[in-house]
């Protein structure tokens, strides 16, 4: 979809063409940060991802991704682990329902920046962040990640994933 | 003690009040949204590719106006592989209007073309003030193919 799609335009009804014509406002910016929050402790994370389904000739083939899943994101220094489980199917199918499978799995994450959203480097994936409710300790107590990645049945960036994270 | 009861009963009908207000959004808040719109057809191809589309970014809401700025990424649900997400930014000042009287309130977004478009919403952490630190929406609109052809989720979150 090459036209821009504005999610305050989608909220009144409006047509995707008409959606191009974002007006420009006078907005008031986050107050800015001399240095990057931090994600410390455990937090509870909801993930939701999606990906397109890939059209062959005339039929649409089994194919793409919808996924959601409630998972625990604990955080030391640099390192992180998930714990949970998601469910998961293609997007269009004739044959395999929404399953549930353990995405446990363990990485590091940088952030960088000086305000939102920050630049959140993970499992090799760069993600736009929003990190609020910060404590006097520096640390975020409310994290949204926004990502593209691949699933590799498409070329380019055919999934759209947003992790909110909110501490324990 | 006429004095007490009728400054009790003042308390009470203050408090009735206080509880039946509408809460507000005030301040600055973080969003995030999700809009999942149908693709329609009668065959195996669909005539319209549907729309994913997610959002984050941050709305400002000073008296009845909501500012939305951030950064979305869409693309159409299914695709041949030449369409992939796209991000773009937005900014766009809304009115807004709250009514009912617990949640989930209705809320009325009207953009400055007059247009405009209903939602539930619930409000949350709602202080003396009436303002909500915390709401979802949910919904349903036309992207333009149909009549409610779309459903939408978001959560504000406040700073």
């Amino acid at each position: 979809m090459k036209t821009p799609f504005v999610i305050a335009a989608a909220l009144l009804s409006a047509s995707v063409v008409e959606a191009t014509a974002v007006e420009t406002a006078t907005v008031e910016p986050p107050a800015i940060e001399a240095t990057a929050p931090r994600l410390a402790g455990r937090y509870t994370g909801l993930l939701e991802m999606i990906c397109q389904a890939k059209i062959a000739g005339t039929a649409v083939a089994s194919s793409g991704d919808l996924e959601q899943a409630l998972v625990t994101f604990t955080f030391t220094g640099s390192n992180f682990t998930i714990v949970g489980a998601n469910h998961w199917g293609p997007l269009a199918t004739k044959t395999k329902f929404i399953t549930q499978e353990r995405i446990d799995a363990a990485s590091t994450l940088t952030i960088s920046g000086t305000r939102n959203p920050y630049t959140v480097t993970m499992m090799g994936t760069t993600v736009l962040a929003h990190l609020d409710r910060i404590g006097t300790d520096g640390i975020a107590r409310r994290a949204t990640f926004l990502m593209l990645s691949s699933n590799g049945e498409l070329p380019g960036k055919n999934c759209s994933q947003t992790i909110t994270l909110t501490h324990d | 003690m006429t004095s007490k009861l009728a400054t009790a009963a003042a308390v009470l009908l203050l408090t009735a009040g206080t509880a039946a207000a509408a809460p507000r959004f005030a301040g600055t808040y973080t969003m995030t949204d999700t809009e999942i719109c149908q693709a329609l057809g009668t065959k195996a191809v669909p005539t319209n590719k549907g729309m994913i589309g997610q959002g984050m970014g941050v709305m400002v809401a000073s008296g009845a106006n909501l500012t939305f700025t951030g950064t979305v990424q869409s693309a159409p649900m299914f695709d041949a592989g030449g369409n992939p997400f796209e991000r773009s930014s937005f900014s766009e000042t809304q009115t807004y209007r709250v009514t009912g009287t617990a949640n989930p309130y209705t809320i009325t977004l009207t953009k400055p073309n007059g247009r405009s478009a209903t939602f539930r919403v619930r409000f949350d952490e709602v202080n003396a003030a009436g303002v909500a630190g915390y709401a979802t929406l949910t919904g349903s609109f036309s992207n333009g193919t149909a009549a409610a052809n779309c459903v939408t989720q978001m959560v504000f979150v406040s700073h």
